[in-house]
């Protein structure tokens, strides 16, 4: 019997625009994968001719989430092809925002866009609210959000969105799916903890944006420093990021860290969640300056899952391959140098378990994601990445962080190298950014004593060329930007982002990315319903770097709402 | 009353950027004059980050890009978001839902306010240049007199205090000079 393909496309609960292809043979089981970006991102053209000191403000329009990553990416990229150091204090509240992103962007993460492949929402709904609330307190001490009137209130609330019709963020997963591990109780604390998440989010919102200046695209940050000196310098904001910070704090260590720890329990003998690391190279950039001597994070990469030795990252080696992404070209370039020509080839005609369809030709170009590669290797990026280099490195934060972790779930450092291990070291590295961003403003409390300044001068020598380039962890990975400049403008430039790093496609020996060996092996209970496909991916947390946003009706007729020309005396 | 108008796009994609040039547009041409307070805001594609700024509002009003049955390029549509049914499909599709998908999530809390949504039909959206296709530009007259018809209603007026060409706003959209300012 040959193989059968099933298409999920688009995979992302919520940023879109990433496809995947697998091959089930006859016990449902994958043999193959193809992963493909179906949207064209052109900024590297945008930025072509441009002025170098707006770079981070266009780069930040990439993506709506990834907004303040590429912006500070832009920024310290031409910061490093100019030869600026920016001051102490910038780097600080540079530091700072970073915190405050990860702060948020991992929580809506773990509970908007992944929770749902772990938590089955109906079985929530015929929980006792009684028993669940007592349950709460096995994964910590003090529980939020889980008093038995809170968790009726929860049901209650559920069940008449869903009543309307409305079901909303619930309509999309496979519920009753076989692999949904936890119990109808653990699946409503980890509801209630949703629901919790949308409220904390907002406050983690409001917490980054006391030093981004303006919302919501922040503006504080220029080439040479920041712009927020009244903020840092004013007693009111500090303390108000404080308040904001001990909420958002409060959360993670008492819903998401008990939560995963729950998870690890229930789901820790799930075979569908403990494969999912297929390329075992792992590369992450250095962050979070906590003070002038201490960075939370260390760069480098280890090979082959090894974590007795750790390797420092040279520039040099990385590299992208586009022999089978939708560009034009056949060497495998240096991102200084690199070319963004669409070469766009499209689909084929093909059998899928859901009938005919359109599907990858896997032996030509099959999507718009570029195969990044360090020293010809497939490497993953992301908060596993970051936590295996660290802890390869000796980096004492990390390794008590993680032992703790090991120690309390009773799991194996193995496990790390799973689906679940890779949901577990988000939550972790979470927990080590939200611990320590409080030394990072202390940092900068004591510094504004007795200096303020925020902004290094500079001048662009419009007779000279440069290059630079930045390259550091944000929260899906390992990032980096590019930059050529040259006559006083922006002569080449490119993205290298962390979704690009796992989410890539076959270079030109074959050799697979991340994503598409993670799910190699993987065997799926019923192949119309890839819930086990949707959780691997969702736990590398894909973003697909840029986002259209046209509002789709989805077959709503809309005529009635059309806006007449004529009526409305418009001159058009 | 506090009332939100509210750009969505993405600049870089050609059409898929009006939601943004609009309000900056309509933001340098006019002052407002009544009894509420209306802000101008540039969301970007931005989604479930603008959620803490659009609760601190009694009424909202979005300016972004549409596809329905039948819509032809350029074409305006103006409606309340309750008046339409349950439309918001999270399985997503080629082209994304993120900013319904955010109502949905306010809904889940409760505190959504009340909600507008003005649609353009666009024709282009890829990354060339800051720039809109001829159909969309010449929409943008319309959506101007929906938009100020509609503040009308809620006793808001539109005191024109300079005169503006949206092509001189395209190239500096990315500014986002009119942000809110926490």
């Amino acid at each position: 019997m040959t193989n059968r393909r099933v298409v999920i496309d688009p995979i992302t609960r919520i940023e879109g625009h990433l496809r995947i292809e697998v091959e089930v043979d006859e016990n449902n089981v994958v043999q193959k994968a193809y992963s493909s970006s179906t949207l064209w991102r052109g900024i590297e053209l945008i930025l072509k001719g441009r002025d170098p000191r707006d770079a981070g403000l266009m780069a930040q329009r990439i993506c709506g989430v990834c907004t303040y990553s590429h912006y500070k990416a832009g920024v310290e990229a031409v910061e490093n092809a100019l030869g600026i150091e920016a001051p102490y204090n910038a780097k600080l509240v540079r530091s700072l925002l970073n915190a405050s992103l990860y702060m948020h962007d991992h929580v809506v993460q773990f509970y908007h866009l992944h929770g749902l492949d772990w938590v089955d929402v109906v079985s929530a709904l015929s929980a006792d609210p009684e028993a669940a609330s007592k349950l709460a307190f096995k994964y910590s001490d003090l529980p939020i959000a889980t008093g038995t009137d809170e968790l009726k209130a929860v049901q209650q609330r559920v069940k008449s969105f869903v009543d309307k019709g409305q079901l909303g963020p619930f309509a999309n997963a496979y519920w009753g799916n076989g692999t949904y591990k936890f119990s109808p109780e653990q699946n409503l604390i980890a509801l209630s903890h949703y629901l919790k998440a949308l409220e904390v989010q907002r406050v983690a919102a409001q917490m980054f944006a006391i030093f981004g200046a303006k919302q919501p695209h922040p503006q504080s940050l220029v080439v040479g420093g920041v712009t927020c000196v009244r903020d840092i310098l004013s007693p009111t904001r500090l303390s108000s990021w404080r308040e904001k910070y001990k909420i958002v704090k409060d959360f993670i260590d008492r819903a998401y860290q008990a939560d995963i720890v729950m998870a690890a329990e229930a789901y820790g003998t799930e075979e569908s969640v403990l494969g999912g690391v297929g390329v075992k190279n792992f590369l992450a950039g250095d962050a979070f300056m906590l003070n002038r001597s201490e960075n939370l994070f260390q760069s480098g990469y280890i090979k082959n899952g090894d974590l007795s030795q750790v390797f420092d990252i040279d520039d040099t080696k990385i590299k992208e391959d586009v022999t089978h992404a939708w560009y034009k070209g056949a060497d495998t370039l240096q991102p200084y140098d690199g070319v963004t020509e669409p070469d766009y080839t499209g689909f084929v005609d093909g059998d899928t378990v859901n009938g005919q369809a359109k599907i990858i030709d896997e032996s030509k170009k099959y999507s718009w994601v570029k195969a990044p590669r360090y020293d010809n290797e497939a490497m993953e990026v992301g908060p596993l990445a970051c936590l295996l280099v660290n802890y390869a490195r000796g980096n004492k934060k990390v390794q008590s962080e993680v032992g703790a972790f090991l120690k309390r779930t009773g799991l194996p450092v193995g496990a790390l190298f799973t689906t679940l291990g890779r949901t577990a070291a988000r939550m972790l590295q979470t927990k080590l950014i939200s611990d320590n961003a409080i030394t990072i403003f202390d940092s900068l409390v004591e510094n504004i004593k007795t200096d303020d300044s925020t902004y290094t001068k500079f001048e662009i020598d419009s007779s000279k060329e440069y290059m630079g380039r930045f390259i550091g962890e944000v929260p899906r990975g390992t990032l980096s930007h590019w930059v050529r400049i040259k006559n006083g403008l922006i002569e080449n430039y490119q993205a290298v982002v962390p979704t690009t790093w796992n989410a890539g496609p076959m270079d030109a020996k074959g050799t697979v990315g991340p994503y598409e060996a993670s799910l190699v092996g993987l065997k799926l209970e019923d192949p119309t319903k890839p819930l086990e496909v949707l959780r691997v991916i969702h736990s590398f947390d894909p973003c697909m770097a840029c986002s259209v946003h046209v509002i789709d009706m989805k077959g709503v007729e809309l005529s009635e709402f059309k806006v007449n020309p004529m009526s409305s005396g418009a001159a058009c | 009353m506090k009332i939100l108008v509210l750009g969505i796009g993405n600049l870089l994609f050609g059409d898929e950027g009006i939601g943004v040039h609009f309000i900056n547009y309509i933001g340098k041409k006019y002052d407002f004059e009544g009894e509420h307070r209306l802000d101008i805001v540039d969301g970007g594609t931005l989604a479930q980050r603008l959620i803490p700024i659009i609760v601190e509002y009694d009424h909202l009003i979005i300016i972004d890009t549409i596809n329905a049955p039948g819509v032809k390029a350029g074409e305006v549509y103006f409606f309340d978001f309750d008046a339409v049914p349950d439309v918001v499909d999270w399985q997503g599709s080629a082209h994304e839902v993120e900013m319904l998908q955010t109502l949905t999530m306010m809904d889940l809390v409760g505190d959504r306010p009340h909600t507008m949504i003005m649609g353009v039909v666009p024709t282009v959206i890829e990354a060339t240049e800051f720039s809109l296709s001829q159909g969309v530009e010449n929409a943008v007259p319309l959506m101007e007199k929906t938009l100020l018809a509609y503040l009308k209603t809620l006793d808001i007026d539109a005191v024109q205090k300079t005169q503006v060409d949206i092509q001189t706003i395209l190239p500096n959209s990315f500014r986002a000079f009119d942000a809110y300012s926490i």
